[in-house]
């Protein structure tokens, strides 16, 4: 009854285990293609962007030539 | 036998995936962390190019300055899986930029405010120097003016007595030097050689952002005649032995008897065959410096302290046991910045210290009843 016992209990382990491992890659991914998108996106808001903020003449400070970053894609590991 | 074998083998699986794990979660921890820099690094390039973009938008403006670079600092914190919460550190990321409008390469600045200036702006906080200064010279022949234009560039504009202002070098207030045979019907003789009354330039080393190496280098140029000629030829440039060969005013950090420098001391010429000197007022300036790129501006070193403190609480009530885990970092930098007063025409040079602090809170509570 023992050795009954004992049986599958690698695979119920690793089962469990998996899941755990599984939702860790999903996660670095996601926040890896987050990374890319942001940076993507990033460069073509920048880009876009450009020759209004080099439009001379123009009352605005250097500060209110800034991009609003805020639009850009928020991260959500586990979605 | 076999069941002792199979029972030797209990939890492996777990075992292997522990070990295997924390190496998995530790690489993927250091990819995380390649990938934040990263992108944190391509804003701080993109937010530093659009400062100094805004800045040019204006730089064609009068009483602005005609060009600005910006460097930006700021702490970032990137996260480390190996720390506890992930906590990781802060690192400090920078980036430099500076834009010149090609319609504007014409114009020289005209007064004080209108001198190119360098922003610091450090964790949001903007330092601002200027990057050069106005030097003047007074009776300057023709021939000296090309010397001038030869060390300082297109920057050179003469005083016009009439109208009171700086204008183009050749159409300020002049006096004749050499009159030519008169003409027979008019009776006026036509001048061959002019001497400016006075003449300003910008010179790199008159500002407050100052380099050792790049003083010690235009003032081998203004004083040693072969080493002028030497960079005049490598640029392509006529009558090299003629242009240097006229003596030009020796700026005050240079090192000469009687120019006004504190302490006033000769600069030497300790290798002939290389044009090799020791400009001992100059060195003196920088002697607060460290390291090997003698400059003023944002110092290279820089002292970063981190203190971390955990604090575990934990709570027992008589429903539930209550356990609180608390990580505060923070992460104090303290840098030097220097510059030379402008104007100021003696070895000193004035610091400050620019401490930032940057801090992260991370914590979580547990609770568990007792039933």
């Amino acid at each position: 009854m023992k050795r009954y016992k004992n049986r599958a209990q690698t695979t119920v382990e690793l089962a469990l285990a998996m899941i755990g491992v599984v939702i860790l890659f999903l996660g670095c991914i996601n926040t890896f293609v987050w990374l890319n998108r942001v940076m993507a996106a990033r460069q073509k808001l920048y880009d876009e962007s450009r020759a209004k903020a080099a439009s001379v003449p123009s009352s605005k400070t250097p500060d209110e030539r800034q991009v609003n970053e805020s639009w850009l894609p928020k991260l959500n590991t586990l979605e | 036998m076999n069941n002792v074998f199979i029972q030797n083998k209990k939890a492996q699986t777990i075992l292997e995936l522990a070990i295997f794990g924390s190496i998995l979660i530790s690489l993927l921890g250091v990819l995380v962390s390649y990938g934040l820099r990263y992108n944190y690094q391509q804003l701080e390039t993109q937010r530093a190019f659009r400062k100094a973009l805004g800045s040019t938008a204006t730089s064609m403006e009068d009483g602005v300055p005609s060009s600005v670079a910006h460097i930006l600092i700021e702490d970032r914190h990137i996260p480390s899986p190996s720390d506890s919460f992930s906590m990781g550190a802060i690192t400090p990321l920078g980036s430099s930029a500076s834009v010149t409008r090609s319609a504007a390469l014409h114009k020289t600045p005209d007064t004080l405010a209108e001198l190119p200036i360098t922003v610091y702006t450090i964790n949001n906080q903007s330092y601002s120097f200027k990057s050069a200064g106005f030097a003047e010279a007074s009776n300057v022949n023709e021939e000296a003016i090309n010397h001038y234009l030869l060390v300082y560039g297109e920057t050179i504009t003469s005083y016009d007595e009439a109208t009171d202002s700086w204008k183009y070098y050749k159409n300020g207030t002049r006096s004749c030097l050499e009159l030519g045979e008169p003409n027979p019907i008019t009776g006026i003789a036509p001048c061959l050689r002019y001497s400016y009354d006075k003449i300003r330039y910008i010179d790199s080393n008159a500002g407050e952002l100052i380099s050792q190496e790049g003083m010690q280098r235009q003032c081998r140029e203004i004083i040693d005649s072969e080493v002028c000629e030497d960079g005049c030829k490598r640029s392509g440039g006529k009558d090299c032995a003629s242009i240097c060969g006229q003596p030009i005013n020796v700026p005050w950090y240079c090192g000469t008897d009687g120019n006004g420098a504190t302490p006033d001391t000769d600069y030497i010429e300790y290798d002939t065959a290389n044009h090799r000197y020791a400009f001992p007022v100059i060195a003196k300036m920088f002697a607060f410096a460290k390291g090997p790129s003698k400059t003023a501006g944002l110092q290279s070193d820089a002292l970063q302290e981190i203190h971390k403190e955990a604090t575990l609480r934990k709570k027992e009530d008589t429903n539930k046991i209550e356990t609180r885990d608390e990580i505060n970092l923070t992460a104090r930098t303290t840098q030097t910045m220097a510059w030379k007063k402008y104007g100021d025409t003696t070895t000193s040079m004035e610091n400050m210290t620019i401490t930032t602090v940057t801090e992260r809170k991370q914590g979580r509570v547990w609770k568990t009843p007792w039933d």
